[in-house]
């Protein structure tokens, strides 16, 4: 899926945060995310991976440094980032703005400002794609933590991005709910999609990764392939996985 | 799975439900004003309505007035301030009481919190049955015509005060239970169970805000959005009518 030879979609050139209270969130970062890749992004908390995805549309803006989408900087055209980079937020119930499930996903399109019947026609895919299209009429409160997670992921590609951020995909979600999340992140990277992972426990889904990048207080430590980055990512405050540990591939969560 | 609240929208296919919102709106403002004209016949024959609005929308009214109870406090304060403010010649005393309650005033609040109720229960007839996106575009709408009023903005600022309204009642139901786990129930002053209730509530709230503003920035938010799709039909015509026709009715009887 990934193509070595394609230009970075997203570059990261010395980035640096400073929040308002003068701590430094990240630091000096420089990374790029290519095309189709499935890049695992992890650290422990406060390590500042969350801070470094929000640059990448545009949430926050750099103290120094710069970031680059398709070449030009993400502050030159916030709608167009936001556009092409869309996010998944770690607390779905924050994320959700709709009063049913269909309302929710029509959210992003109508801010695209879309003709009303190329939304209806994207959002029923969407809802299709992730398994909701039956529960459209119904009120997001009442979906399971798995389903909420999906519902988020459907109103960002509703919009129809190109890169897909997840920040904490797994968290507060029980087995069944991961699995559910996991396949649809699976069949997205099957479609090409760039998927950019936040999590602090990569056992879930290193298997699908094309690579891991290691926070630390700010500062990318590691970055490479599961099978060279995950052995010892323990020192930077991240389990490693049973498999890692024993010299054994790591196996997938949906096999 | 989350607790409902009952005010908020709720799926349905009534006929409130599939209703214009445009006129779901002049319906609730017809109502309103009738109901500050009306007396004890008009506003019986308002709340049969109401009452029947409810039950086609099949709003769970047991629940709703159970949810409402601060709202009945607020109503015996009403009749009992009135009644106890209020010169007439019909007044009585209460033994060992240095008050006086006159009956007419008594029934003047009482009056006052009828109709009070009628406007309450309609206005949770039309958010129940009308998503927060609806109400928006049928505000902005009204405001179309106003010069120097932004009706999109205004809508904008409406949906998402509807929008957190539920939040808040969220958020402060998690920090009740989570105050009664730890005893809160026995403390005696309630000025300083509410202050243990409020600040938490609060902050989550503001915290809740950051992420919900982050969140629609992140999906390109902005006034000029695809509107919601406003048809009128030939029922809401009809029952728009039928809604003149009652309010008259109890203007006049």
């Amino acid at each position: 899926m990934v193509d070595p030879e394609n230009i970075p979609i997203i570059e990261v050139i010395n980035l640096t945060h400073r929040f308002p209270d003068g701590t430094y969130g990240i630091q000096d970062v420089s990374i790029c995310f290519r095309s189709g890749e499935l890049v695992l992004i992890t650290g422990r908390n406060g390590s500042g991976k969350t801070t470094l995805v929000r640059h990448l549309n545009g949430l926050l803006s750099p103290y120094s440094g710069k970031v680059l989408l398709k070449g030009a900087p993400v502050s030159a055209n916030l709608k167009a980032a936001r556009k092409t980079v869309g996010m998944v937020f770690q607390d779905a119930d924050s994320q959700i703005v709709g009063e049913t499930v269909w309302d929710d996903a029509v959210f992003g399109p109508e801010n695209l400002k879309m003709d009303r019947q190329a939304i209806d026609e994207r959002v029923r895919k969407v809802l299709t794609d992730v398994g909701l299209e039956a529960r459209r009429h119904q009120s997001p409160h009442v979906l399971s933590g798995g389903e909420k997670r999906r519902l988020a992921i459907a109103g960002v590609l509703a919009m129809e991005p190109e890169v897909i951020v997840l920040d904490e995909p797994f968290s507060n979600l029980d087995y069944p709910g991961i699995r559910q999340v996991l396949r649809q992140l699976v069949r997205l990277r099957g479609q090409g999609r760039t998927l950019i992972v936040i999590t602090h426990d990569v056992e879930k889904i290193a298997a699908h990764a094309d690579r891991v990048v290691v926070l630390h207080k700010g500062h990318v430590v590691r970055d490479g392939k599961p099978g060279e980055v995950l052995p010892g990512i323990g020192q930077f405050g991240v389990r490693e996985p049973c498999a890692s540990l024993l010299g054994k591939e790591i196996p997938s969560w949906l096999s | 799975m989350a607790v409902l609240n009952p005010t908020a929208y709720r799926t349905g296919d009534s006929t409130l439900h599939r209703m214009d919102p445009r006129f779901k709106l002049v319906g609730l403002v017809l109502v309103s004003l009738t109901c500050l004209q009306g007396q004890p016949p008009g506003l019986l024959l308002l709340t049969v309505l109401t009452a029947t609005g409810l039950a086609t929308a099949a709003v769970p009214l047991g629940t709703l007035l159970r949810e409402l109870r601060w709202m009945w406090l607020l109503l015996l304060l009403i009749v009992l301030s009135r009644a106890l403010f209020t010169d007439g010649p019909e007044s009585f005393s209460i033994p060992l009481l240095p008050v006086s309650l006159s009956l007419n005033g008594a029934i003047d609040g009482g009056l006052i919190a009828w109709r009070l109720v009628i406007i309450i229960l309609c206005g949770i007839l039309l958010t129940s049955t009308t998503r927060s996106t609806e109400i928006s575009a049928a505000v902005a709408w009204s405001l179309g015509p106003v010069p120097l009023v932004n009706g999109r903005r205004m809508a904008t600022m409406m949906g998402l005060i509807l929008r957190f309204i539920p939040e808040i009642l969220r958020q402060a139901s998690l920090t009740g239970d989570a105050l009664k786990a730890r005893g809160i129930e026995l403390r005696r002053n309630p000025v300083r169970r509410v202050a243990y209730t409020a600040i938490p509530v609060l902050r989550k709230v503001a915290g809740s805000g950051d992420n919900l503003a982050m969140a629609m920035e992140a999906r390109c938010y902005s006034d000029n959005r695809t509107p919601p799709a406003l048809q009128a039909r030939g029922k809401d015509w009809l029952t728009i009518l039928v809604l003149v026709v009652v309010c008259s009715a109890a203007v006049v009887i």
